[in-house]
């Protein structure tokens, strides 16, 4: 039996969905190229931090109704780096939820880090769709 | 430090291409970015490209200037249509404080906000 999908009344302030961890891997070093350009140095771009944080969220929780809106997004990085091909480890959780208008409101908190450093922490606030 | 009045400009294509690539950046694959047939079926009526592209074209822009985001708040404003242009742009309004934007197809505002920027490094 599939697991259910998860919906707004089922999200709790301080809810954590636990850790994901992302390889800086030649595929995902490929996309970026593909887009932004080849990295310049042998550290991860901050926006490759970005993209795992965005690649943990999806996977932590799941399965997700069809729908979700990212409506806003903060996101504060420490100063410190990563090379390339190494794994960052992005804690998942819930902040906060609101209905307001009709619409379900939801506060992602995500915390980056690797090898034992912060890299960055973000909120993802989603407009969820169930 | 001094802070450039200006965070110089960073276009991409957002090609179908690029949101292939995206998708295997992020292993994001929801069809409404990928597949036109599906997104027609959606408010949007055709392919639209993941949000965060626009935010990581920022973030690079700022780190191709040398600066870091200490912190930062945007709102997605807009969506970008499969094939539109974006471009990053950051103008400092004082002590490292920068109001942040992105442009589609250099007029429409698909991402909007504020950013605090540090020196790398």
């Amino acid at each position: 039996m599939s697991d259910p999908i998860w919906t707004y009344d089922r999200f709790e302030p301080g809810q954590s969905f636990g850790e994901v961890t992302i390889p800086l891997d030649t595929e995902r070093t490929d996309g970026w190229a593909a887009i932004y350009g080849p990295p310049t140095g042998p550290d991860a771009p901050d926006g490759m931090i970005v993209a795992g944080m965005m690649e943990a969220y999806i996977r932590a929780i799941q399965p997700r109704p069809k729908g979700n809106v990212h409506a806003s997004q903060t996101l504060a990085f420490t100063g410190a780096t990563v090379p390339l091909g190494a794994k960052v480890t992005y804690h998942v959780s819930v902040r906060d939820k609101a209905l307001k208008k009709g619409r379900n409101w939801v506060t992602f908190s995500l915390r980056a880090e690797a090898a034992g450093q912060e890299l960055m922490t973000g909120e993802i606030l989603s407009i969820w769709a169930a | 430090m001094t802070y450039p009045d200006t965070i110089p400009a960073l276009t991409i294509q957002s090609t179908p291409e690029a949101a292939q690539a995206y998708a295997a950046l992020t292993q994001d694959w929801n069809p409404i970015h990928l597949d036109a047939d599906f997104a027609a079926d959606t408010p949007f009526g055709r392919p639209i490209a993941h949000g965060t592209m626009a935010l990581n074209l920022l973030v690079e822009a700022i780190a191709r200037a040398g600066l870091r985001i200490a912190d930062l708040d945007i709102r997605f404003s807009a969506p970008t249509y499969v094939g539109q242009s974006l471009t990053a742009t950051a103008r400092h309004q004082g002590a490292g404080s920068y109001e942040v934007t992105v442009l589609a197809e250099g007029e429409t505002p698909v991402l909007t906000g504020r950013a605090t920027l540090k020196a790398r490094g």
